[in-house]
């Protein structure tokens, strides 16, 4: 008896668009949600959104579970809805999304993973990390990059143009979201003097044409197994959101419970961000003298921890005869 | 770039291994050869005992004649040093050790450490010197070890089907997967009786082509050796395995510690007999998914959340 996988799948508002047009396609390519179901996983795909979309979302969600069961006889796949009030602000529906997940883990001791609307899964990384994550009690972080919306949006056409609709493998996923990054990630790239990785917290290192190591100083948690002791920290940081990725895993590293799959070809992720995010929320001043530096301003205390750790990303460009196609 | 020794040393069999593996590894394209004609200025450091002083300098003297001619930048130059007559072997690779260490920090080089039994896949060494272009950091990566006549016949089927193909670190996962040594054997904890717990190392299975591997005790490979280094293997006597699994906590803590945690960037085949620790390895039940270690190791726990990718590529 397999462990059953949750999904957490945050979705409301304008984000319904992106993830019809993005996250969904991405999830559903063969070696993603197919292969779990397909290899006897139970799926329970938990939707959060607000009252306002809860009719679509809930058409959604069940259109979702039906084409999933219809994949294998045997397939067992269900849906739940939550639905939150209407809130003063997009932190505050994300606070009560994050301790209805927490509550839901804990009762239910499953797995969940983080499938917010924006993001784009790599074919193959939602087998590789529900396969390893079948490990009890771990949080299993990964790669991911921010990406222009638009720009990635284009790439994405023209590798479903010239592959005839092929799915996009991780290292596609790579190559198609290094054309597309957003300039603080560009600014990331420490083989020049001049970059803001002193800001960021990663520090990106061409290796080769196709090879490259990313140092990051705070992963994020993707699939997480959480326990009462959780949410007692959640509690004791009055649900501050950004704990999540920049707090809990230093715990979760004490206890022995974080894992980071540190190749892009286990696991990688695109998030899309709209011209706006990245303007006002990811802007980063490059300075001189920063030739290969990792370090990081704002010191994390799993930082160091973290600094030790070459990610590596592996692109595979499109062969030229296709592109040129 | 800062300039690169190599550290080569082998005697007695292992200079079989030397010449049938280590030496070829190394010159494969992307490693050596990549490094001189990309302008770095390159040392081979041979190290033997007298006894095979004849057949290592006729080796050091091909390598060299090989490599010196593809050089764009600084020349490239080899030497030649012998051990001290009757030691142990134990003993005799620590005496090389403390000359290749004390050689890499008085001329500021850094230095690989290239042990006749070591199979470096092709692109591994260009990797690791790009890399460490950044100062200070010494550089770890994969490191499989595997059955030396099992790798020998599948190294020689690779060569027979594609003679103009390097064995790239994808084909080495491949080979080295394919000619595991009894621990790596028992090291896969998809099962739930492994011996995982005893080898400090943990292998999933992933994909078809894809693996997982944590390991406690990484080893250092491209080493950048500052004078309090050398205080700190005086302390513990020039004892290789220290060297191996006891410095890169004194890295870590100084921030000069760094992983190359997936086989494309770094794969390193180590070619063993049938050593002792495989013949003790006793696997248990209960252990799946293990990736805990009896054997606990000061750095393990920075390890143990890391986990690195195998890609393997087969041969069609």
């Amino acid at each position: 008896m397999r462990t059953p996988i949750r999904l957490a799948i945050w979705i409301w508002g304008r984000g319904i668009d992106d993830f019809t047009t993005f996250c969904l396609p991405s999830i559903l390519q063969p070696d993603n949600l197919p292969w779990l179901v397909r290899n006897g996983y139970p799926l329970v795909l938990d939707f959060y959104t607000v009252s306002w979309s809860a009719a679509v979302v809930g058409r959604l969600g069940e259109a979702l579970a039906t084409q999933l069961r219809a994949l294998a006889p045997d397939a067992d796949v269900s849906a739940t809805f939550y639905v939150a009030d209407a809130k003063p602000s997009t932190y505050d529906i994300k606070i009560e999304f994050l301790k209805a997940v927490l509550h839901r883990g804990v009762e239910t001791r499953a797995p969940q993973i983080f499938i917010l609307a924006d993001m784009y899964y790599g074919d193959g990384s939602l087998r590789t990390l529900v396969t390893y994550g079948q490990k009890p009690g771990i949080t299993v972080s990964g790669l991911y990059l921010r990406v222009k919306r638009e720009r990635f949006s284009e790439l994405l056409a023209h590798h479903h143009a010239v592959t005839g609709g092929s799915s996009v493998s991780n290292a596609r996923l790579v190559d198609i979201a290094f054309d597309s990054l957003i300039e603080g990630v560009r600014a990331s790239i420490a083989d020049v003097d001049r970059n803001a990785t002193y800001s960021t917290s990663g520090s990106l290192r061409q290796i080769t044409d196709d090879l490259y190591t990313f140092t990051f100083h705070v992963p994020t948690p993707i699939l997480c197994s959480f326990e009462p002791q959780d949410i007692a920290f959640f509690e004791q940081h009055e649900w501050n959101m950004y704990m999540i990725d920049h707090l809990w895993p230093s715990m979760l590293i004490a206890q022995n419970r974080w894992r980071v799959l540190a190749s892009s070809d286990l696991l990688f992720v695109a998030e899309l961000n709209a011209a706006s995010v990245e303007n006002d929320v990811h802007v980063h001043e490059t300075h001189d003298g920063m030739l290969y530096n990792d370090e990081y301003v704002h010191e994390h205390l799993n930082g160091r921890h973290h600094q030790a750790m070459l990610m590596t990303f592996r692109r595979e460009r499109l062969p030229e005869t296709e592109a040129a196609r | 770039m800062t300039p690169i020794r190599i550290a080569i040393w082998a005697w007695d069999a292992n200079v079989d291994d030397l010449e049938a593996f280590g030496l070829p590894s190394i010159l494969q394209p992307n490693n050596i050869p990549w490094l001189v004609q990309n302008g770095v200025a390159v040392t081979l450091d041979f190290y033997t005992v007298k006894a095979d002083e004849a057949r290592v300098r006729a080796l050091a003297e091909a390598a060299h004649d090989r490599v010196r001619t593809l050089a764009t930048g600084e020349p490239v130059t080899a030497t030649l040093t012998l051990g001290p007559d009757g030691m142990i072997p134990r003993d005799t690779r620590d005496v090389f050790f403390r000359a290749v260490a004390e050689k890499a920090s008085d001329t500021g080089s850094r230095v690989i450490i290239a042990v006749g039994n070591r199979f470096f896949g092709d692109g591994s060494i260009r990797n690791m010197a790009t890399y460490a272009r950044k100062p200070r950091v010494t550089v770890s990566g994969l490191h499989l070890p595997v059955e030396r006549d099992r790798f020998a016949e599948l190294v020689r089927r690779h060569m027979a089907a594609r003679p103009d193909v390097p064995i790239g670190n994808a084909r080495l996962v491949d080979i080295a997967l394919e000619s595991q040594t009894a621990g790596m054997r028992a090291s896969w904890t998809d099962d739930d009786t492994n011996a995982s717990y005893q080898t400090g190392r943990a292998l999933r299975a992933l994909g078809d082509d894809l693996s997982g591997l944590i390991t406690h005790a990484p080893i250092p490979l491209l080493s950048q050796i500052e004078p309090n280094d050398l205080t700190f293997f005086d302390r513990f006597l020039w004892s290789v395995p220290l060297f191996e699994t006891v410095w890169p906590s004194m890295l870590i803590a100084q921030n000069r510690w760094r992983v190359m945690a997936s086989s494309d960037l770094c794969c390193v085949a180590e070619i063993r007999g049938a050593p002792a620790e495989d013949e003790a390895i006793a696997p248990r039940p209960g252990m799946r998914y293990n990736d805990d270690f009896a054997g606990e190791q000061i750095a393990g726990r920075v390890h143990q959340t890391m986990l690195m990718a195998l890609r393997r590529e087969r041969l069609v």
